[in-house]
């Protein structure tokens, strides 16, 4: 692995990290401003929170694509 | 040695524990300290045994010891942290066979009891505790002997492996079983109202959630049993996926390890259920909480929900493994090809597709809503399906074939012949309108036996006369394995055929005592009981002493196909010299031309 | 005997399925509990509760996440200052979350939801079985931390740190389901 790309790696992290501060916050005040179907919204959101940790923060694509690649070898 | 050591680190963790949980302003005399101590007691235990010397000195900067071998401790390493797969496929044998006589001692405890009406020898309450001990421990040696003992043992050399793929954890998973044997008989040793658990192995609440120390002993050991339980299937679902030989194809791979690692999804996923439901019953009682308090949105029928999500599955933990060692024997001792091999695979994922829709048909009397009874029901006949394609798997194989009658085949015969009275029974079970009378009743303690003890248990003996030239290296005695096998076979007939009729007459389940009209009927079970008790001794007679100084085995003395039979008697440690490469079909008996696999020294010479 | 098993890249692949499969059976714990909720209470939720402490510990752990990814590329790089100072600020925002929600929140929702109430019981067992995880979470890390300090892992070689931070991953996640299902859910 090269410098370079753990330099993308770090900044992926930080817009992983932007975008999962930003739905907190919109799950926040969907909960508190009696905004209509609120539950299927905030539902929605979680789930997608924790897509996103699971697929850039514990990579878990590429530990089921890496097992896949050796599959074919 | 890894026993004292564990106690030693286990009772200095559980007195820190304690200590801790007072000095944090836990109430002395309650069960609180108890609970927080035996978690501390569990991870003493854990170190003494073995993790410490091996695994965590190296989280400190400390070399770790290696862990014992033939060499370097002989004998003595079947009492240390071995992570030799074969080492602990022996332990986990020899300690659930021990389990298992021992449940089986308490069986005779109870049927001396019901021998007649009335009250004999035991108060009321601690025939429930001997009934609920013989029930869990018979539970634990059911959801772990044959994978235990076999899945370790046998699986990864089928598959060409040298070990499994996590073997610390293996050795982790074996070791967290001898403490649920402590709590279990230290519940039957505790005294006065904190003498033992009257609640089955079910532990429903509130009974579940009355006062006394034996019951939360029950909690935890249960708790544990199912850590064990999950750890030991992550390690076989990884081993069988990472580690098989070359040319080890998904096709080829042994039905013996299909069985087991199909087996083990359900053990990885649904043990957590129970391991949740006996949670909250363990902080309703230490912590004040009120999952099943009726006026809080919980209650029993809650509990009831999450233990059997787990349990239903359970069934098939245990039958599973127990219709793969059928389907392994049956073809080398019918010299035919395994009759729908991939038709048999795909029992085995139904079953483990299905078994999580079917739970509540274990609580048509408790109340559930009306409309959840007809699609339960539904789901449990269908769930019959796969199981009927792997019977007749069964039946295709030994249909037409030239049956050599050995011991392992007798008892794998066994396991069909009995599982289809217990199919057929469970089917009145699982029908609404007949289970509102047979629920609770002799008529499902015989329907369970049947295809739990006449299926699995049958099995497990299949195996270990099967897989016994393998593991010791000497031959048993036919003669006193057949007679084992008829004296087991019919005294279980003896025992467990005349309990529908018990059932289906009223006597009820798990109650001390019973209508004199049944008298005499419950005499003839509780003698054929202590008849099939008896049988044991031949079998513990002719194991201990063939291993002592039978004859020595020949390395394929059943001609066998799979991989454990091309290697020597007992195997050598990481089982082959060179890593064999599979190139054809494992149950090809009689196809000609075909081969199973090329191990090392043959590959050499055709080079 | 050199065979694939031995491969040290094809034991990395082993190790980390092994981890997601364990990662998988823990889930379980959770989605029961949290089904128990459901079950239990509907979507019922106490006026009292603090929904904006709730959002406070959520962004602690959250952070705690990211500096958490950060040591773990840090020590692909090769960056061992980096990965050890990532490292403690992950343990630091780890142990400030264990203490507000063990010192603050849960002697709070002691007055408005006893563990003797249907809500308080979900509230406690949930909250103190995440909290149980996070406790594990803490230990392993801080053990990689000194580990770390002693010079092991490599950029080749770091499973050691990879799977404490994959399993403190694994701790946020949790709590991802935790934090709206209990603080936001309401009628
Ligand atoms: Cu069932």
């Amino acid at each position: 692995m090269t410098t370079e790309n753990n330099t993308n790696l770090l900044k992926r992290g930080a817009y992983v990290f932007l975008s999962l501060a930003v739905l907190t916050i919109l799950e926040f005040f969907i909960a508190t401003g009696r905004v209509a179907a609120s539950i299927p919204l905030m539902a929605l959101i979680m789930i997608g929170k924790a897509a996103l940790v699971v697929q850039y923060y514990m990579h878990l694509g590429k530990t089921l694509q890496m097992d896949a690649a050796e599959a074919h070898e | 040695m890894s026993w004292i050591k564990g106690i030693l680190f286990g009772v200095v963790g559980y007195l820190a524990g304690y200590w801790l949980s007072i000095s944090l302003g836990v109430e002395r005399g309650t069960e609180a300290p108890f609970a927080i101590g035996y978690v501390f007691f569990f991870a003493g235990w854990l170190l003494g045994a073995g993790v410490w010397d091996h695994w965590a000195r190296s989280w400190f900067g400390l070399e770790n010891k290696t862990p014992p071998t033939k060499e370097s401790h002989g004998w003595k390493r079947y009492f240390m942290f071995s992570t030799d797969h074969k080492v602990i496929g022996v332990q986990y044998l020899v300690t659930f066979a021990l389990i298992f006589f021992l449940a089986g001692a308490f069986a005779m405890a109870f049927r001396y009891e019901l021998m007649r009406p009335g009250r004999d020898w035991l108060s009321p309450k601690e025939f429930n505790t001997v009934m609920s001990t013989h029930g869990i421990l018979m539970i634990a040696v059911a959801v772990s002997a044959i994978i235990g003992a076999f899945g370790n043992f046998v699986m990864p050399i089928q598959i060409g492996a040298e070990d499994m793929a996590f073997p610390r954890i293996n050795a982790l998973s074996y070791w967290t079983t001898p403490p649920v044997v402590f709590l279990i008989l230290g519940a039957n040793l505790l005294q006065g109202a904190d003498y033992g658990f009257d609640f089955g192995w079910t532990a429903y609440p509130p009974l579940s959630t009355v006062a006394g120390l034996g019951k939360l002993f029950f909690l935890l050991a249960f708790m544990t049993l199912g850590l064990s339980s999950i750890l030991g299937a992550l390690n076989i679902l990884i081993t069988v996926i990472r580690l098989r030989a070359p040319g080890m194809t998904w096709g080829r791979l042994p039905i013996f390890t299909w069985g087991v690692f199909t087996t083990s999804f359900l053990s990885l996923i649904f043990t957590q259920f129970v391991f949740t439901g006996l949670f909250m019953v363990v902080l309703d009682r230490v912590a004040g909480t009120a999952f099943f308090a009726p006026d809080q949105g919980g209650g029993a029928l809650l509990y009831e929900n999450i233990f059997w999500i787990y349990s239903h599955p359970a069934v098939y933990v245990m039958i599973i493994p127990g219709f793969a060692i059928m389907l392994e024997i049956l073809p080398t001792f019918a010299r035919k090809p395994l009759y729908g091999y991939k038709w048999a695979i795909g029992g085995f994922f139904g079953i483990v597709a299905m078994s999580a829709t079917v739970w509540a048909h274990h609580m048509f009397t408790s109340g559930m809503p009306d409309w959840m009874t007809v699609p339960f029901m539904a789901a449990t006949e269908f769930i019959s399906i796969p199981t009927g394609i792997i019977f007749l798997s069964a039946l295709g194989t030994i249909w037409m074939g030239k049956l050599r009658l050995k011991t392992p085949m007798l008892f794998a015969l066994a396991v069909v012949f009995n599982f289809l009275i217990g199919g057929l029974t469970g089917i009145f079970n699982a029908d609404v309108a007949t289970d509102l009378q047979l629920h609770d009743t002799y008529w499902v303690v015989g329907h369970f036996h049947y295809t739990i003890v006449g299926g699995e248990i049958f099995a497990l003996f299949a195996g270990i006369y099967y897989w016994f030239p393998k593991i010791t290296g000497r031959m048993f005695n036919e003669k006193l394995g057949k007679l084992h096998f008829w004296w087991m076979f019919l005294g279980f007939q003896a025992v467990f055929l005349p309990m529908f009729w018990l059932g289906y007459n009223g006597m009820n389940r798990r109650i001390a005592d019973y209508i004199p009209e049944l008298a005499g009927t419950n005499m003839w079970v509780s003698a054929s009981a202590f008849l099939l008790g008896a049988s044991f001794l031949v079998f513990i007679y002719n194991v201990v002493n063939s291993w002592v100084r039978g004859p020595q085995a020949a390395n394929n003395p059943w001609g066998a196909r799979t991989l454990e039979w091309q290697i020597e008697s007992p195997p050598i440690e990481h089982n082959f010299h060179q890593i064999p490469t599979v190139t054809g079909h494992p149950y090809d008996y009689g196809v000609e031309g075909s081969v199973h696999a090329v191990l090392a020294p043959q590959a050499e010479a055709a080079d | 005997m050199s065979t694939l098993a031995h491969d040290s890249k094809y034991q990395l692949v082993t190790r980390r399925l092994g981890l997601w499969l364990f990662i998988l059976s823990e889930s379980m714990i959770f989605i029961a509990l949290l089904f128990t909720r459901f079950l239990m209470q509907g979507v019922y939720r106490p006026e009292e509760l603090n929904q904006t402490l709730g959002l406070g510990i959520t962004t602690i752990l959250l952070i705690s996440s990211f500096t958490a990814n950060r040591a773990e590329v840090r020590i692909a790089q090769g960056d061992r200052t980096g990965f050890l100072r990532n490292l403690a600020i992950t343990i630091i925002l780890g142990l400030v979350f264990l203490v507000v929600v063990v010192a603050v929140e849960w002697p709070e929702a002691l007055h408005f939801a006893p563990p003797s109430t249907g809500y308080g019981t979900l509230f406690f067992a949930i909250t103190g079985m995440h909290a149980f995880h996070v406790l594990t979470g803490l230990i392993i890390l801080i053990i990689i931390f000194f580990q770390g300090k002693r010079g092991q892992y490599s950029p080749e070689d770091h499973w050691g740190a990879e799977s404490g931070v994959v399993y403190w991953h694994f701790v946020d996640v949790v709590w991802i389901f935790v934090y709206p299902i209990l603080y936001l859910f309401g009628p």
